[in-house]
């Protein structure tokens, strides 16, 4: 999944994975359709809010790419009582953090403050919910596109390789499909975003009802329902946006797409379309991934990257969103080599999985690598990733904030058959997006060639 | 988070009707909550090995950090990354284990092992669940204890280290930083050199120079341990003397870092970039030491100069601006005066007007005083922003890190708020002039020569020099 931020931000991974873990908390639906979720951690006097608007990339129109991220952008640019820059200030004087990111599927905004400032955050959430177009004008979007436009040199123009993941997802997915483009859109379509827009998706899509509030940390969860109650309980303007339908794209064959960048090395990267998060296959394909790329004794590093040493660097991964997924790999060819013998030597170790499947160590051990991952990650109450992130995660896709469990179910219930038919089923060879990022004047290095 | 604990609840409440809130205005803050800072126990095992512990049962997770005192300054002349590629070796194989087998050993228990360097220290941590202790640490104190730097992954990995600096050309930040220390520390100074080296240095090190600095710098008595989590101290400590009771200690040469050179500029170096839709800059100079008196009075200087979103260089840059995605300052403390640099990646055709502007500021912060009110919001942001430093085992082992490697006391967190509450507006500003001179700044900018370099002529700003990835002028 790719995202975009309000500002630049280390995102670690997170991991689906549990032991037996359970998380106390409350749901609760107030009768404008906000959901609010609290869980109590009274380790360290914080106190966390996390809210999640279910919209995203998927829902931009024709010509808008770009916008709702764009958008979030807007929402820290003040509103009816909150002065542009007051958003940052009071935070940061209450000792406190803040971000806030878009994904395909979703847009999230979070607050860590010092538990007596908790109500302060809510305060100015629950303003920006109700009030943001009072104080909406052409000024403030005008400064937000160019900062995001920004956002987009420097992480994607930039940046070695930056233009390999708008390619892919242009190539993988069809153009009326809303993966077609990425979170952080084009320079044109940024160009062309307007005030009406701003206007026309706050009234669509940040309403109470298409909102999940939670809090969490040293909280009490009576006393803040009443706060959340009194800020919040006001706001009944929308309701929950039906959610989009699930189109899983199909390719028919290999598409070889070649880019030349400012970059030392070829870096290779083959795309299958795969499942949505959450779907079938979806925890059996994570799991894949790490079988093939994460560590030493993993079958994509051990043989590329450690033993034949034509690999620098490489990873696989199953990126899966609201409504499709992708498996992935990338690899770094190192000086001398070609992205055709890595694309050769990808294949083979990928054929040896799906002819003779994997060994139960390999399994116990990538299931062992992601659960304690997941546990690490539980540590944080707040911010990307953290407890209150992942009960708005689970309670926008699935209804079910309390799905902690019911994830674990999902890998240990994993075998190494279903791994080696998942690999078989989903990474065949003959229907693919095979992307080559070149050195300029390097063609000769692409894949296919 | 508390683990035992099942119940969840699952009320769909039903709440009347609500009256409109008054919202305009803003809520007061409850009582300040208190804070309660983690205890640390000491202990020192029988060959002087330091340990310090913090009990914290919340999780059942522990984190284990050990802190060489000794980092890239002690790279020998001419080998930079000595320090740093120790580090990445000791776990490429021990007098019992083979490279595979290490990492399979803490891949297959979820642990997550980590080896690296700075200017000051080498760190060696390891985050493990708790339940799985007694293993990890056996092969914790196996890459610490036995390493053998065999020649064979050695091969592999210089290669992996040396192609890896290779593509850092890819990366201007990267190059923006290195060209920055290089041109304020010169030639020589070990603050000047990479700490993870360059393509040349790494090339010429060799198992022996990592196998001196081993046998010199990880010694007991040069070290401290660090072990925060879901332990009992006493239990600990027997079993680390187990582990690491064999460790012999030795005299530790000293390392000599040299005076910091004078001012580099101003000058303004560029590296080309062409057609780069951005310019990385870097403008700064040397600043000071972590064990200045200086300390808390620049804290709060760069918190309102670049030290925030809200502060001064990223609201006028980004927020009035909208010439960068974000422009930070820092100053990095050492155990010599290490940098105060301001950064950004700026719209190529406004790298001029950034540089001016980002100048304008430093100039302001020494000439007008600090009003009340912003000094306060900083120093706020620093005083409460305290306990959000101690929520996981990692930041806790963190903050302890930065007291062991800096020689701090155990209370040195409990006296931040009275240290930082005491700094005034006079503070900042005879702070701001001791280290902030924006009339001899260097400059670095990575960017497009053809677009920024006649602009940049027009500021006067010194003189302009086209430079390479290495600070090298290029003719």
């Amino acid at each position: 999944m790719k995202l975009s931020f309000l500002f630049f931000t280390l995102i670690l991974g997170v991991a689906q994975m549990s032991a037996q873990l359970d998380i106390k908390y409350e749901k609760h639906t107030l009768p404008n359709g906000l959901q609010v979720i609290f869980y109590e951690d009274h380790d360290v006097p914080l106190a966390a809010v996390n809210l999640w608007y279910h919209v995203g990339s998927a829902r931009e129109k024709p010509g808008r790419t770009g916008f709702a991220h764009l958008f979030e952008h807007m929402m820290f640019q003040g509103s009816q009582d909150v002065q542009k820059g007051e958003h940052f200030r009071l935070l940061e004087e209450a000792g406190g953090t803040l971000n806030g990111s878009t994904s395909t599927d979703r847009t999230n905004y979070w607050e860590v403050v010092p538990e007596n400032f908790l109500e302060l955050a809510l305060w100015l959430e629950s303003d920006r919910m109700a009030t943001l177009l009072t104080s909406m004008d052409q000024e403030k979007l005008d400064n937000q596109r160019d900062v995001v436009k920004n956002e987009r040199r420097q992480n994607y123009e930039n940046r070695p390789y930056g233009l390999a993941w708008e390619t892919i997802a242009a190539n993988l997915y069809p153009p009326e499909h809303p993966y077609h483009w990425l979170t952080i859109g084009s320079m044109a379509d940024l160009s062309a975003a307007s005030l009406e827009d701003v206007k026309e998706f706050f009234r669509t899509y940040y309403t109470s009802g298409n909102a999940s509030l939670a809090v969490g940390g040293d909280i009490n969860p009576a006393e803040v329902k009443k706060l959340v109650e009194k800020y919040f309980g006001s706001i009944d303007n929308g309701k929950a946006v039906p959610p989009m339908k699930k189109w899983e794209p199909a390719l028919t064959g290999q598409k070889y797409l070649l880019l030349e960048d400012q970059v030392q090395l070829p870096r290779l990267y083959i795309a299958w379309p795969s499942v949505p998060e959450f779907a079938k296959d979806d925890a059996t394909l994570d799991l894949l991934s790490g079988v093939l790329s994460a560590g030493k004794n993993s079958r994509l590093y051990k043989t590329l990257v450690y033993d034949r040493q034509i690999a620098q660097d490489v990873t696989a991964m199953q990126n899966s969103s609201g409504i499709a997924g992708s498996f992935m790999i990338i690899a770094t060819a190192v000086p001398g080599r070609t992205l055709t013998e890595l694309t050769k030597a990808i294949d083979e170790e990928v054929a040896k999985v799906v002819k003779d499947g994997v060994t139960p160590r390999e399994l116990e051990r990538v299931k062992n690598q992601t659960k304690t991952s997941f546990i690490y990650s539980l540590q944080h109450v707040g911010g990307f990733g953290g407890v209150t992130d992942q009960l708005n995660r689970y309670n926008v896709f699935l209804g079910d904030p309390g799905y902690f469990n019911k994830d674990l179910a999902r890998y240990t219930e994993v075998t190494a058959t279903g791994l080696q038919q998942a690999a078989k089923k989903y990474l065949p060879a003959d229907r693919r997006v095979i992307l080559s990022v070149v050195p300029k004047g390097k063609q000769d290095l692409k894949a296919g060639s | 988070m508390r683990l035992p604990l099942v119940c969840v609840f699952l009320i769909l409440a039903v709440t009347s009707a609500l009256a409109q809130v008054d919202r305009s205005k803003k809520p007061e803050p409850g009582p300040t909550p208190q804070v309660k800072l983690p205890k640390l126990e000491h202990a020192q095992l029988t060959n002087g090995l330091h340990v310090v512990m913090v009990e914290q049962r919340q999780m059942p997770v522990i984190q284990l950090q050990l802190v060489i005192q000794t980092g890239s300054a002690a790279d020998p002349k001419g080998k930079p990354g000595v320090a740093y590629v120790t580090a990445q070796m000791i776990s490429e194989g021990t007098k019992t284990r083979l490279s595979l087998q290490i990492a399979d050993d803490f891949d297959f228990i979820g642990a997550q092992y980590g080896a690296s360097a700075n200017e000051d220290g080498s760190f060696v941590t390891l985050l493990t669940l708790a339940e799985h202790f007694t293993k990890a640490l056996a092969f914790f104190s196996d890459v610490l204890l036995n390493p053998v730097f065999p020649q064979s992954e050695y091969a592999r990995v210089q290669k992996r280290i040396v192609t890896s600096l290779l593509q850092n050309k890819d990366q201007p930040e990267f190059v923006a930083g290195n060209v920055f220390s290089k041109m304020l520390y010169g030639e020589g100074h070990p603050y000047g050199e990479p700490v993870g080296g360059t393509e040349t240095s790494v090339k010429s090190i060799t198992t022996d120079d990592l196998r001196t600095f081993y046998d010199a710098y990880y010694r007991p008595n040069n070290a401290t341990l660090i072990a925060v989590g879901d332990i009992h101290p006493k239990e600990v400590v027997a079993e680390l003397e187990k582990v690491f009771g064999a460790w012999e200690k030795r005299d530790v040469p000293a390392t000599t870092i040299p005076p910091s050179p004078a001012a580099a500029g101003p000058v303004i170096y560029i590296v080309d970039k062409p057609k780069a839709a951005q310019s990385q800059f870097r403008i700064g100079e040397i600043g000071l030491n972590r064990a200045s008196d200086d300390y808390y009075r620049t804290l709060v200087l760069n918190q309102l100069l670049g030290g925030s979103f809200n502060s001064r260089i990223n609201w006028k840059l980004r927020e009035e601006k909208g010439y960068t995605y974000g422009a930070r300052s820092a100053f990095s403390y050492r155990k010599e005066a290490g940098p105060f640099v301001v950064s950004a990646g700026v719209k190529t055709s406004v790298t001029d007007s950034s540089v001016i502007l980002t100048l304008d500021e430093l100039k302001r912060i020494r000439t007008e005083l600090v009003p009340e009110k912003e000094l306060s919001v900083a120093k706020s942001a620093i005083i409460r922003g305290l306990p959000r430093g101690f929520e996981t085992v990692s930041d806790i082992a963190r903050q302890i890190t930065a007291l062991v490697l800096y020689n701090l006391p155990d209370d040195y967190y409990s006296h931040i708020v009275e240290n930082v509450e005491k700094v005034t507006a006079e503070d900042v500003q005879k702070a701001a002039q001791r280290y902030i001179h924006p009339d001899t700044d260097a400059v670095v900018i990575v960017g497009d020569v053809s677009a920024v370099k006649a602009p940049l002529e027009k500021l006067g700003y010194g003189k302009i020099v086209v430079v390479d990835d290495q600070g090298k002028p290029v003719k």
